[in-house]
């Protein structure tokens, strides 16, 4: 339960943080281009204090950190993150093939065929749709 | 009569184009297997086909995005229905009823209910887009820069006090998608802001991959956030789901139907129309005077027309949310956003010179939605009879992981950019950081989407102003446009005193 409001109090302070970074980035631009970005920075700064003052006020969080499934999210989060690295390294089909298996296989689904050949499937199923019939540009096998 | 000809425009390049129909049935079809699966909805849907639309031409791009819409919008029913899983927050509360008739063996009639409820809805609100959307537009022509930046000020306004939720998280979720607008060069000084020295950053955050981010992966991270915790939707259906087959309400019902679907529907057009208010609002609104129409009937224990009432509403939103957008470029919910960027991609952009310069486009759409709704009544027939249990069957750790693969490719297709499978990537992560505390999306896509206009305004406005903002009093829309900012501004107020009032 009180691990629920120190997240809140968490969100609300990192978006103050930002609110301030805006703020004192942005009042060093020049001339009419500063005005937005104060102008958000200080709102920011304001907002995020009311969030947090109204989150004092309520007795229950908004956010259940127990009914987040963190080691899942977690998975998933790293899977992209390697995505991104494979996809320079070897290109579209291999790495999204990759993407979809490990993300699957994460979610502890019982067949590594399966896991294996639903993304497989997919990448080819998109591959033709985006490539031959629409004429959408994607990535060769290797980028 | 030159209304009649563009309506005509519009119905032949949907009727009469095969490859339109098509992709309006496909689409159809597929929002409602999207809608009738607990945690994805059509922005999802939405976000994944934009890409695809890339390579057809904008009649047929909007052909399909809006047969996800309408389909979407029904298909949440049959979960809700089914197993008393809202499939999105547009059938929420059709669950109530919907539910109680399932149980008492009429589930087949409540999903009969559903689908008629949901094309009455849908048509009447398609004539009214069609109707009200060109008119609007043609008076937002005689704006200058004066009343476009107080339209966009009435359009923050609106969204802030009319969507649900606290206040401050709206404001919160505005101010983000405003910085959000600020990276890459101003428009005045071209000056570099918050690019923190990578080219990736100068143009600014591409719209349709932080879409994709936002709405697609970012829902996908949130759905497997909430996997393995108490059953899933597959194993209640394996347990409770038996199959069911659709039944239409005999004419008698539809009789005592035509006042709760008329009055539903100019809620939902109402509301709909209104940037920020929401699907949410309408159902709510819907089910609340039906129940002080029907005061002899015990609403929650499967009442007909518990359902009727919000499925006819929620449909109406469809059709409604369309008009701030097409006419005034103000895109009033997530799903109009989507809207926005797939014109985006075809070098297309709403707002009051839409109707002028691309008419033929913007009528399509509305043909699009009004064949949509038609289109409900047998494919929602077909979906239910022989699709639905085994939709409802399907493994969501195979889902997740194909989803997110439609995802990346189609951020990727955009721009035929890597940077862009990033882009989409930490947006998606950002998107479930705020769904997770609450921080909505609609006032965040809008903000993004008028943040640089706001500013292009401001500083326009400054110079015909002559740097005395007093001026805008002087000028009739303007005024109108802050009184109508002050009041939308002053709905939470309205809705804390009210909340007051019932407590004490």
């Amino acid at each position: 339960m009180k691990k629920n409001k120190y997240a809140e109090y968490i969100f609300s302070l990192t978006l103050l943080l930002i609110g301030a970074a805006v703020l004192i980035i942005g009042k060093d631009f020049r001339g009419n281009d500063k005005y937005f970005p104060v102008i958000i920075g200080a709102g920011m700064v304001i907002t995020a204090i009311w969030m947090a003052w109204e989150d004092k006020k309520q007795d229950t969080a908004c956010i259940d950190l127990t009914k987040i499934n963190f080691a899942a999210v977690g998975i998933t989060i790293a899977a992209l993150a390697v995505y991104m690295v494979l996809f320079r390294l070897i290109g579209y089909v291999f790495s999204t093939i990759l993407l979809g298996t490990s993300i699957i296989l994460g979610l502890r689904y019982n067949s590594v065929k399966g896991a294996i050949l639903w993304p497989a499937l997919m990448v080819l199923v998109v591959f033709v749709i985006f490539k031959i019939l629409l004429k959408v540009p994607l990535p060769v096998l290797f980028l | 009569m030159q209304m009649l000809l563009n309506w005509g425009i519009g119905l032949s390049n949907v009727f009469l184009t095969p490859t339109n129909l098509l992709l309006l049935l496909l689409g159809t079809l597929l929002g409602m297997i999207v809608g009738a699966l607990p945690g994805l909805n059509s922005p999802i849907a939405m976000s994944i086909m934009i890409p695809l639309t890339y390579g057809m031409d904008p009649g047929a791009a909007l052909c399909i995005l809006a047969g996800i819409y309408t389909g979407s919008t029904c298909g949440g029913s049959v979960s809700s229905i089914l197993l008393e899983v809202p499939g999105t927050g547009a059938a929420v509360v059709t669950a109530f009823d919907g539910h109680q008739m399932y149980r008492k063996g009429k589930g087949g009639l409540a999903l009969g209910i559903s689908s008629v409820s949901s094309v009455v809805g849908g048509i009447i609100a398609a004539i009214v887009l069609g109707a009200c959307a060109p008119f609007v537009a043609a008076q937002a022509l005689k704006f200058g820069a004066p009343e476009y930046l107080m339209l966009s000020v009435m359009g923050f306004a609106s969204v802030i006090g009319m969507s649900n939720g606290r206040m401050s998280k709206n404001i919160m979720a505005m101010l983000i998608g405003l910085l959000i607008s600020v990276i890459g060069i101003s428009p005045q000084g071209g000056i570099k802001r918050f690019t923190f020295g990578t080219h990736a950053l100068l143009e600014g955050i591409p719209l349709v991959p932080m879409l994709i981010g936002m709405f697609g992966i970012g829902a996908i991270i949130s759905t497997i956030s909430d996997m393995k915790l108490g059953k899933t939707a597959s194993e209640v259906v394996k347990q409770t789901v038996q199959r069911v087959k659709m039944e239409y309400p005999d004419k008698e019902m539809i009789k005592s139907f035509l006042p709760i679907w008329a009055q539903s529907s100019v809620i939902g057009n109402i509301v709909g129309a209104i940037p920020g208010a929401g699907m949410t609002v309408a159902i709510f609104m819907a089910y609340d005077q039906v129940k002080r129409y029907r005061t002899d009937l015990e609403f929650g224990t499967g009442v007909p027309e518990g359902v009727a009432a919000p499925e006819c509403a929620n449909n109406a939103v469809v059709g409604s949310s369309m008009i701030p957008l097409l006419a005034l470029g103000v895109p009033g919910n997530p799903a109009s956003s989507l809207f926005l960027g797939a014109l985006l991609i075809h070098g297309l952009r709403t707002g009051p010179k839409f109707f002028v310069e691309s008419s033929d486009v913007a009528y399509t759409l509305i043909a699009a939605f009004f064949t949509a709704s038609i289109a409900l009544l047998p494919v929602m027939h077909i979906f239910v009879n022989y699709m639905a249990t085994y939709v409802l069957r399907l493994r969501y750790e195979v889902l997740n992981g194909l989803i997110l693969i439609l995802c990346v490719t189609g951020a990727f297709a955009t721009g035929n950019n890597d940077t862009y499978i990033v882009f989409a990537i930490v947006f998606g992560v950002i998107g479930f950081v705020l769904k997770k505390f609450h921080i909505p999306f609609g006032p965040l896509v809008l903000a993004t989407v008028l943040g640089s206009m706001l500013e292009s305004y401001y500083i326009q406005s400054m110079v015909t102003l002559r740097g005395n903002f007093s001026g805008m009093l002087r000028r009739p829309i303007c005024v109108g446009l802050l009184l109508l900012s002050v009041f939308f501004l002053l709905m939470p107020l309205k809705r804390f005193l009210k909340k007051r009032k019932g407590g004490l």
